[in-house]
């Protein structure tokens, strides 16, 4: 019920045919990127600002 | 005073002494640098002295006019003009051709190729310059650039292209020019920041005025983060590494998908102790890595940057691999090993996110896409852009597309900014097309699995209506898409 109220004010709503993804698909897919893209990003992230600390005293002329 | 100085071939730009006082202006070597630089394009130099160069002015007022030596308030500016245009007088004007009648801003604008200024400071004197690229021999490729507003003669006109100048060398070294030219063409481009001043410049970086002498000792990357942070930018120093592991971007993807988003870098080379501005690149239709450096990413496509190199010329290509002439080390791009990007407010998605979330994505497909992960050789692009530039782009694209994913696209909430990532075979693009495109939110968080508002082929589109928070959703498109058009970055082409 409340996901159709969402629809109803979302500019999908006039889509023809919008199929909602199967909710175990979606969380299936979210969990994936967690361990996935959300955990690489955190480890770039960490070494990419300590490259980054590293040089950021060198002098340029 | 207006002069005119005719030029059939290189050697005449050693005329300009005729013009101006070739010590004050530093001639010879000016005229060595049009003669090397400047295309054959030029048929006329319009010589305007005295000029006032607010640049110029602004290292005058605060140490030029404090040294014991004499140095002039008034600069010089070059006006370069196409073959075929001259200058005649009583009364004074613009002419081409046989054309006897006084000429509008609008057609005199068609010969205009864009100016220098000179500093009337004996060495290294080439201050504020813009011209059009078209005007180098050099410079081909893809540019950030933009239109300089220029007054001249009573002519209003625009001078195309990016910021340069040869650095003073003593109230101003390389970063601080390449500051200078990136933060100009950000006051010139967008409404949004001020105009800061060479002056200005050599001052910012500081948390106390550095005076006359401070500046001709360097600037670190942290005083050039602060620079770029007091016009209102918020820069992000991204660093060359340890070489990535499987799915995460490279420093190079980075630069290249902060360039196709229209963000001029501040280029860092520790190892020559120098800074450049890099404003576009060259692109080839095939690879240019072999073997495991190949990723399947736009920059696998890059043949040079084009750099803003105030040792050298507007525009100048640098190629992937360094070479040796004589003693001397031929710049490359391995030589920049750190930039900084000054983005937005807006923009809390790096690029390394997006292309680490386009990769998941590929390998791993959502249901209905799976042919992007069938072993096709796909190659990924991302950039930047506005959401009104994504929406003019649907209303170009509109008679491809059925109605209700138009009306859709044109009306999904979105913030100011947006990632666009673009999967497509090298044929494809080619061709100017693509397999399958996804909108990123450019302010999500990289702690969120899902930061995607769209994902569409020629097939269907699945749809996250984030603002509204509406569970995912597909469509199948009615019929086939006859083809998707690869969205148009902002660079130009020359």
């Amino acid at each position: 019920m409340e996901d159709k109220t969402k629809l109803e004010s979302s500019p999908l709503r006039r889509i023809k045919n919008l199929q909602p993804v199967d909710p175990a698909k979606v969380a299936a897919l979210e969990t994936r990127l967690k361990q996935s893209y959300v955990v690489g990003m955190t480890e770039y992230a960490r070494s990419a600002r300590l490259r980054a600390e590293a040089i950021r005293d060198k002098v340029l002329y | 005073m207006f002069s005119w100085l005719p030029i059939k071939r290189a050697a005449d730009y050693g005329r300009l002494t005729q013009h101006l006082s070739p010590t004050e202006f530093g001639l010879q070597e000016v005229a060595d640098w049009l003669q090397t630089h400047l295309s054959t394009e030029i048929g006329g130099v319009l010589v305007e002295h005295p000029y006032v160069d607010k640049d110029y002015r602004s290292t005058y007022y605060n140490f030029y006019a404090k040294k014991g030596a004499a140095y002039s308030p008034h600069s010089a500016r070059l006006h370069l003009f196409k073959k075929g245009w001259d200058c005649q007088e009583d009364p004074l004007r613009l002419t081409t051709g046989a054309s006897v009648e006084l000429l509008s801003d609008t057609e005199v604008q068609a010969g205009y190729l864009g100016f220098l200024t000179l500093r009337p400071t004996r060495i290294q004197t080439i201050g504020r310059t813009v011209i059009d690229p078209r005007a180098l021999r050099s410079a081909k490729g893809w540019l950030i650039e933009h239109r300089h507003k220029v007054h001249v003669m009573g002519y209003r006109l625009q001078a195309n292209g990016f910021p340069f100048m040869q650095q003073h060398g003593d109230i101003a070294v390389c970063a601080h020019t390449a500051c200078w030219a990136v933060l100009r063409h950000y006051s010139e481009r967008y409404s949004l920041y001020r105009e800061v001043l060479v002056h200005d410049v050599s001052k910012l970086g500081r948390e106390f005025d550095p005076g006359g002498l401070l500046p001709s000792l360097g600037i670190t990357a942290r005083e050039a983060e602060r620079i770029f942070a007091a016009v209102g930018t918020f820069p992000l120093l991204v660093s060359d590494g340890e070489p990535p592991k499987d799915g995460q971007a490279r420093f190079h993807d980075e630069m290249l998908a902060y360039l196709e988003s229209g963000f001029p870098l501040f280029g860092i080379q520790i190892g020559r102790q120098h800074a450049v501005a890099v404003v576009g690149y060259r692109r080839e239709s095939a690879p240019q890595v072999r073997g495991n450096d190949y990723h399947g990413r736009a920059w696998d496509y890059v043949s040079h940057l084009l750099l803003i190199d105030d040792n050298h010329h507007p525009y100048m290509p640098v190629p992937r691999a360094g070479r040796k002439v004589g003693d001397k080390h031929k710049p490359c791009i391995g030589d920049i090993d750190h930039f900084i990007v000054p983005l937005p407010e807006k923009m809390f998605l790096p690029a390394a996110a997006a292309f680490k979330f386009a990769d998941e994505i590929s390998a791993n497909p959502p249901e209905h896409f799976e042919d992007l992960g069938d072993g096709k050789d796909l190659v990924t692009r991302c950039f930047v852009t506005t959401t009104a530039s994504w929406q003019r782009f649907v209303r170009e694209q509109m008679s491809l597309f059925q109605p209700d994913f138009g009306r859709a696209a044109l009306e999904l909430t979105m913030p100011q900014f947006v990632w666009v990532v673009e999967y497509a075979t090298p044929q494809q693009r080619a061709k100017g097309q693509v397999h399958a495109r996804m909108l990123l939110d450019a302010t999500a968080s990289t702690r969120e699995p899902l930061p995607a508002f769209l994902l569409h082929d020629r097939k269907g589109a699945l749809w996250l209506d984030r603002a509204n928070r509406v569970p995912m959703q597909y469509q199948a498109f009615d019929s086939k898409v006859r083809t998707l058009r690869e969205m148009a970055s902002n660079l130009r082409a020359y």
